[in-house]
């Protein structure tokens, strides 16, 4: 069953670039989408435009367009986690995970005890657990990654919109969350991820979206995406698709 | 689950026993003054000499209550600044809000409208000038990123504002105008009177109401705007609503007590480093501080010299000392 529908979707940036082009794509519930595209294809533009957080008619959840529904009732079903983020000040992992629970407050409301719970359960999810009275500033960047997972995982959104979700990781910290994400996944949640990891993108997705430079070249299962032409069309350079061991493997 | 209960009510046993020992403190400076000689006097004068008494209610407790009001929404308002642009070296000194209120206030001055609801009003409405001058000029600037365009906007605005007064003060009446603007700069709670904090009071009381209720709303406005905006809030209009609250509690205070800068800088920081970064905490305990702070400063001032100290000399001096520390200590952004 579609869940999100974008139809026709072209963005300008103010400097009158064009970011997107005519995109359109149907995402299923519990589905998991890659858009993989190389740096400055659109990939983060597509995910502004997902999240909300870019305005379009273009879109829609459930059959409702993304424009009707309340600032809330929208976080309650699209939780983001971004590829970083800027920490100022040294809340603890507990305070930070908590604030994954805003779009349940009423306004001018704290956080309750059950929301403590979930924000409690979210750290365990991510092996963060013990560590709730850490500071954020402290921590490495695959910690912080988990944090906001964390945090997005308290949300207790349908969707979950990842940014780039390993760029800055090293292999173990990005085999820690692929995993998770394989376990979020299995457990209902709707992932939507952009990355350049062609690997990453296959190991994770159900279906992959190939954007280069704002258009969309190629949509559909996995399998039957990731080819050597596309790849090497998408990236611009010659790209191999091999089975190793039941696996495939692009380089 | 249970440490963290632990942890917060310990939180809250210590935030009532910062009030207590503010209210005491309060209570303590009502016998502080130059009457009838400089230092302490004895409580018992009160009951017998009519003149201790009227002092008492008409003069010192009216600037007691507006030092708390004051201590409160200006460190209250540096916390909201702080958070809303994730910097902790912010305050509405810095973006141009108290400069602008104090070309605003000077200007009534020498336009001999000295009532004080005039001069509340143009502090007020230069201020927010000043702020949106300070966010408008950022957003055009091409050197550096966001945090650094919207303090050297902020630098911009004061400067252009500080010579605005500067002119005024060339214009102004010597005698009159010019010493009401002279001492203004300086700060100092000696205006206070019934009359004239009535209306501060009840704006400040507002100011700090409202900010309290949204205090974990702050917290979420002090990551990056997309997370905020996915976590169901609206980041633009809030952030301004929050600002523009926080703008009005500052510039309504500084039109009754002057310039008194570095409360809103230092009292959050020393906040944050006490009860965590949380705003549910530290929040509260920010405006706690910031009344004990002017209150000792007011205490010292009023007492220390046989002429009084202006305040905003004293906080100014204390605010300088503490900054140098803090950047100095390891950890900026408060304890975990």
């Amino acid at each position: 069953m579609t869940m999100l529908r974008i139809e026709n979707l072209s963005y300008h940036y103010p400097n009158g670039v064009l970011a997107l082009n005519e995109i359109s794509l149907a995402i299923e519930r519990g589905s998991s989408v890659a858009i993989l595209g190389s740096n400055g294809a659109g990939k983060s533009t597509l995910l502004d435009h997902l999240l909300g957080f870019k305005s379009s008619s273009s879109l829609t959840l459930d059959g409702k367009p993304l424009s009707e529904y309340g600032r809330k009732a929208l976080g309650q079903k699209i939780a983001l986690v971004p590829q970083s983020e800027q920490i100022t000040f040294s809340y603890t992992l507990l305070d930070y995970t908590l604030f994954g629970r805003a779009p349940y407050l009423p306004p001018m409301g704290s956080p309750t005890s059950n929301d403590i719970l979930i924000a409690y359960d979210a750290l365990a999810q991510v092996g963060l657990r013990g560590f709730e009275q850490r500071s954020v500033t402290a921590l490495s960047g695959g910690e912080q990654q988990l944090l906001l997972l964390a945090r997005a995982i308290a949300q207790q959104s349908e969707v979950l919109l990842l940014d780039e979700p390993t760029s800055s990781l090293d292999p173990a910290n990005t085999k820690r969350i692929l995993n998770l994400l394989q376990e979020l996944h299995a457990g209902g949640k709707t992932l939507i991820f952009t990355t350049h990891d062609a690997n990453f993108a296959y190991a994770l997705a159900t279906d992959i979206a190939l954007l280069k430079d704002g258009s969309l070249i190629g949509f559909g299962p996995k399998e039957k995406v990731i080819k050597s032409e596309l790849l090497t069309t998408l990236y611009d350079t010659q790209l191999t698709v091999t089975e190793i061991a039941g696996q495939k493997i692009i380089f | 689950m249970t440490d963290y209960q632990a942890q917060k009510r310990r939180q809250t046993l210590h935030l009532r026993l910062l009030f207590a020992l503010t209210l005491l403190f309060a209570l303590l400076s009502l016998f502080l003054g130059r009457y009838p000689k400089a230092g302490f006097t004895a409580p018992s004068l009160f009951f017998h000499d009519r003149l201790a008494r009227t002092i008492l209610i008409n003069v010192r407790l009216p600037r007691i209550i507006l030092a708390l009001a004051a201590g409160a929404v200006l460190s209250a308002s540096g916390f909201t600044f702080q958070l809303l642009f994730s910097n902790p070296l912010v305050e509405p000194g810095f973006l141009g809000v108290s400069q602008g209120a104090a070309f605003g206030a000077a200007l009534m001055i020498v336009l001999g409208q000295s009532r004080v609801a005039s001069v509340q009003l143009s502090a007020m409405v230069f201020g927010i000038l000043g702020l949106i001058f300070s966010y408008f000029l950022a957003q055009r600037f091409r050197f550096g990123g966001s945090l650094l365009r919207l303090v050297l906007a902020g630098i911009a605005v004061s400067a252009f504002f500080s010579s605005g007064l500067g002119v005024i003060k060339l214009v102004a009446e010597p005698t009159k105008d010019l010493q009401d603007i002279t001492f203004w700069m300086m700060g100092g709670l000696w205006n206070a009177s019934w009359k004239s904090i009535i209306p501060t009071i009840i704006v400040t009381i507002g100011a700090l109401l409202f900010l309290y209720l949204n205090r974990f709303t702050l917290n979420l406005l002090s990551v990056d705007e997309k997370s905020a905006f996915s976590l169901g809030l609206n980041p633009k209009r809030q952030r301004i609503i929050l600002l523009v609250v926080a703008t009005i509690g500052t510039t309504f205070t500084i039109s009754v007590t002057g310039l008194i800068g570095w409360v809103g800088l230092i009292t959050p920081h020393i906040a944050r480093k006490t009860f965590g970064s949380e705003a549910k905490a530290a929040l509260p305990a920010s405006m706690i501080m910031g009344s004990f702070f002017l209150l000792l400063c007011d205490g010292l001032g009023r007492t220390a010299l046989a002429t009084e100290i202006p305040i905003g000399l004293l906080t100014s001096l204390f605010g300088a000392v503490v900054f140098v520390i803090i950047l100095s200590s390891k950890s900026q952004g408060g304890k975990a």
